[in-house]
């Protein structure tokens, strides 16, 4: 059972969608999983074969059970195998009890005279490993990593923090530039987290990834659906966003979001217009609009033909508010993934395939 | 963000916005409390502590202690509003309304239209509605359709901590008059709330959960005891939309219709009174304008047509429970 | 308006300021722009000595599109709220509380401004006129309340309805100084409201001034008056029209001269003529508007 969410206690077995015996490949849909807040998907992250379908369709597991076993290829395994490997696992199960820091609001540090918000999470990995730094897009906040955290953490401290004019950071956003942003951000790190660090941003976060990286010691760089200035983005859902103060107003645009409609629940539309109503919000969002997101600007292929660490692009194939034909064009040395059946929120909606190339990423360049 | 009670949200909306406007004042009977005593000044801070501290913030040229004598007082804030300020007047029992009836219907509401849009009363008028306290017919109504029935009114209920100083903030801003109703039961209410200002738009109603097999409306703190019914509805398999309108006028009839559109069966949860309340006037909306959709009537759950008793066995008959809202659903849902 | 009226033509209700005169213009001599007059239903004479526009106030009276008040209130809801001339609101006598409120918001704002309500003998015993004088004392607030006691409230007369006998007396009773005087004499009229005026301007508070002035017509226009003898009415009109005696007063004192009297009477007969003409034929309010001027802010 996946760890989606600070909260997440235990998750309910919906659907399994792959069958017993059968083979799966990486990224293969395993099983549908239903938490308190949402409904996701568990996808392998090694190929193999599905010998046994531990927990059953309506089963309420906590996170960390064992929900099946899967056989390398072309190993056989006997049941007694399977069974006594389930028996060993269990018996030094121990659920994980969620953070309670975690069950808290964020931690908020004044940087510039900005207030931020952010989150530590120290997971169960080397605590002197090099940490993840999470960075949302535009209209988000911190908690859109929700389906990443968990996983990343079991191999080093994650970090995700609400970007100024978000989530319940200060609506203080300067000229609204991706400058401002990375200065704000690269001030927080010198306060949290002074030593190297990976970095991912997704959309207007990954242009904010990539300007910290030119001015600081960043391990790696993963750019989630975006690519800095001059990311070809549909200004139509930039300004209806913006304007949006109602929930029939903006449920359409958080729906262009994703490739899955189930994705925008009742509980995110309501998340998103708490903070738009925030005082200010929509003038903070309106100048990074201008000036970081609706400006046109050089290429961003020119720039990244020399990324300031080694990067790669992840975009989800099915995108409608930025077209991921931009991601397809990319080079060496970059490495560009694009994932089928995905949407904007790529990291959200196959959250185990980003979750598996993040760490991979990390892993390789600590 | 951090858990604030209903009380402290209200406080919280009137210090940020006697902070941000210096034209923002208090007025009322006990707002401060202590005026022209032997103690202290800022003694109650309202009868039930929602004004407290402001005296000592902003002087008592913004916060001014009232006699009883509510049409005059209630004038006088309409006069101020029209010449400038934006009061916020406390009609501590909405029941009181009598006295100064003809301020808030006559005057308040009909200043910009009678005389053809040449003035604006950016007035708030806070009062305290809602049963459940024992204090008997003069201090126990809700009388938001009253208010509702009045073009020129805003009137706003919110159910919430984060509802009330969100709403307070639009009211206070907003250039009509506006009847802000607290309900008494809920000053002890807590919830997570932003230290920011924060404004929710009126006509906005709040979808607290959603179901595909009945719609419920509801109103105030029937909002929780409808939030209860469906839990417990929810275990029979009966799922609910569950809209919260929280402004009467205006009124969003396009939620609920939509709401009704997919679910094909209403019922309406409303302490105000099964006679001309917002039970009976939703009702008739739908009916009329969503007729097609309808798979079985229309089911309001309101107190029954008398005086609210002081008695608690009384009283708790009179309030409409989780058990009359599930059967509500349940007779819809079986037409 | 008394003929007009009475040949059909003028939608509503229509309460004659006639006699009244010397009320409204000894208070308009002393306000400004930063002050607030409040009106009673009888609203003629307050709107034309405020220096509202006579002919909007014409096409008002006749409900028209662009009379004063678009055409929403008529007759008896005068309001032009750039001369600072507030209307009056259903209940009578509710102008006192109004007025407290535009007095506590041009001293919370410092203005400098007062307000001046004017209130009928009728609405003496209303509540709210109580509560406005209570509360203008305690807050000592830039008020003026003028009653225009003109001995009949409707088809009840005063004596009848005012306890104690005396509307200026009441006065001392909520701690502020009342004066009573002769509304048939300008200036009396005028030096009492300066005095109070100068009162409110300096922060001393609120004062009462009872004026009695004739009431010419009757309460509205069609009004058979049968609770009032002719004789009285005849008699009022004989001894106690203050034009007549403004006119004989500024004449004998050798401040004005008879020739530019009649000038001027001949310039407003020309007037009246013309604002007649224009407002029965101007348009009335149009259709489309019709939802127009409910709410500041719709949403």
């Amino acid at each position: 059972m996946p760890k989606w969410g600070m909260t997440m206690a235990t998750g309910k077995i919906v659907d399994w969608i792959a069958t017993e015996g059968a083979l799966v490949d990486e990224g293969d849909e395993l099983v549908e999983i239903e938490t308190e807040k949402s409904v996701n998907v568990l996808e392998t992250t090694s190929p193999g074969r599905l010998v046994r379908r531990v927990g059953q369709e309506g089963d309420e597991l906590p996170v960390g059970a064992l929900l099946g076993v899967l056989a390398p290829p072309g190993t056989e395994v006997s049941p007694e195998q399977i069974d006594e490997f389930v028996a060993e696992f269990n018996a030094s199960f121990v659920p994980e009890v969620p953070e309670t820091e975690e069950v808290k609001g964020p931690s908020r540090v004044t940087v510039d005279g900005l207030v931020i918000a952010h989150r530590h999470h120290p997971g169960g990995g080397p605590p002197a490993a090099p940490p993840l730094v999470l960075i949302h897009g535009f209209g988000g906040d911190q908690d859109s990593w929700q389906f990443n955290v968990g996983e990343i953490a079991r191999d080093r401290p994650v970090r995700t923090v609400d970007l100024p004019g978000h989530g319940q950071s200060s609506r203080e956003v300067g000229d609204g530039s991706t400058q401002f942003l990375a200065g704000i951000l690269s001030a927080w790190l010198d306060e949290v987290e002074p030593g190297p660090v990976h970095l991912a941003g997704h959309s207007l976060g990954a242009a904010v990834a990539l300007e910290l990286a030119s001015a600081r010691e960043v391990l790696s760089l993963t750019l989630i659906a975006g690519l800095g200035p001059g990311t070809a983005v549909d200004r139509d859902y930039v300004e209806g966003f913006i304007t949006a103060q109602r929930r029939r107003q903006l449920k359409p645009h958080l729906l262009r979001l994703f490739a899955d409609e189930r994705f925008v629940t009742r509980d995110m539309v309501e998340t998103v217009l708490r903070a738009k109503r925030i005082e200010s919000t929509s003038e903070a969002l309106e100048r990074i609009a201008r000036a970081s997101i609706l400006a046109t600007e050089t290429e961003p292929r020119i720039r990244l033909a020399s990324p300031p660490s080694p990067t790669q692009v992840i975009w989800g194939r099915r995108d409608q508010v930025a077209p991921s034909a931009q991601a397809e064009a990319l080079s060496p040395p970059l490495t560009v993934e694009i994932i089928e059946g995905a949407g904007h929120m790529v990291h959200v909606e196959t959250a185990s395939r980003v979750n598996r190339l993040l760490r991979r990423m990390a892993t390789v360049h600590d | 963000m951090v858990l604030k009670t209903y009380r402290q949200a209200i406080n919280e909306a009137l210090v940020g916005e006697m902070r941000r406007d210096a034209d923002v004042i208090l007025m009322g009977e006990d707002v401060a409390g202590g005026a022209g005593g032997s103690g202290e000044d800022d003694a109650w801070g309202g009868p039930l502590g929602v004004t407290r501290g402001l005296l000592s913030e902003f002087g008592s040229d913004r916060v001014l202690d009232t006699p009883i004598s509510e049409a005059g007082f209630i004038g006088a804030a309409i006069g101020a509003a029209a010449a400038g300020l934006r009061p916020v007047v406390d009609l501590m029992f909405n029941d009181f309304v009598g006295v100064c009836f003809d301020q808030v219907v006559n005057q308040a509401a009909k200043f910009r239209y009678m005389f053809g849009g040449q003035d604006q009363v950016p007035l708030t008028i806070r009062t305290m509605i809602g049963a459940g306290l024992n204090i008997s017919s003069q201090h126990s109504q809700s009388l938001y359709p009253v208010f509702s029935y009045f073009a020129g009114l805003k009137v706003l209920v919110p159910s919430s901590p984060y509802d009330a100083k969100g709403l307070l903030t639009s009211a206070i801003r907003d250039n009509d008059p506006v009847i802000f109703c607290e309900h008494k039961l809920l000053y002890d209410m807590v919830e997570d709330v932003p230290d920011e200002n924060y404004s929710i738009p009126f006509g906005e109603a709040n979808l607290l959960r959603e179901g595909q097999d009945v719609t419920i409306v509801a109103l105030s703190r029937m909002v929780h005891v409808a939030t209860e019914a469906a839990a417990v509805l929810a275990r029979e398999g009966i799922e609910a939309d569950l809209l919260d309108p929280r402004t009467t006028t205006p009124l969003d009839t396009e939620s609920i219709l939509d709401s009704v559109e997919a679910t094909g069966r209403l019922v309406i949860v409303d302490e105000a009174g099964p006679r001309c309340g917002m039970a009976s006037d939703i009702a008739a909306l739908v009916a009329e304008d969503g007729f097609g959709h309808l798979r079985a009537p229309i089911v309001k759950v309101t107190p029954p047509h008398v005086p609210i008793p002081a008695a608690p066995n009384l009283e708790a008959m009179y309030i409409p429970d989780v058990a009359r809202v599930v059967e509500a659903v349940r007779r819809v849902v079986a037409y | 308006m008394h003929v007009e009226f009475a040949g059909g033509g003028v939608p509503g209700f229509v309460h004659l300021y006639a006699g009244q005169e010397a009320s409204a213009a000894g208070v308009c001599a002393h306000l400004t722009g930063r002050d607030v007059l409040l009106n009673t239903h009888r609203a003629h004479g307050p709107a034309i000595a405020r220096g509202a526009d006579i002919f909007a106030v014409a096409k008002e009276i006749y409900c028209r599109g662009d009379g004063l008040c678009r055409g929403r209130g008529g007759s008896a809801h005068l309001h032009d709220a750039a001369n600072g001339l507030w209307a009056a609101n259903s209940g009578v006598g509710s102008g006192v509380a109004l007025g407290c409120g535009a007095a506590l918001a041009a001293r919370t704002k410092g203005t400098g401004g007062v307000a001046v309500a004017l209130v009928g003998d009728g609405a003496v015993n209303q509540g709210v006129v109580s509560e406005g004088l209570n509360l203008a004392s305690i807050w000592k607030l830039p008020l003026v309340v003028v009653f225009e006691n003109n001995g009949y409230g409707e088809a009840t007369a005063a004596e009848y309805a005012i306890a104690g006998g005396s509307i200026a007396h009441r006065a001392e009773a909520f701690g502020m100084p009342g004066h009573r005087v002769d509304g048939s004499d300008y200036f009396v009229v005028s030096e009492s409201v300066g005095t109070a005026v100068s009162r409110a301007r300096r922060g001393d508070g609120p004062s009462l001034i009872e004026v009695d002035v004739p009431r010419f017509f009757g309460h509205f226009e069609g009004d058979a008056q049968t609770y009032r003898s002719p004789e009285e009415a005849e008699r009022a009109r004989r001894e106690r029209d203050c034009l007549v005696k403004f006119r004989e007063s500024v004449i004998s004192d050798g401040v004005l001269e008879a020739e530019s009297l009649d000038l001027i009477d001949g310039e407003v007969a020309h007037l009246i003529e013309r604002v007649y003409t224009e407002a029965k034929a101007a348009p009335l309010p149009p259709d489309s508007e019709f939802m127009e001027y409910i709410y500041a802010d719709s949403h």
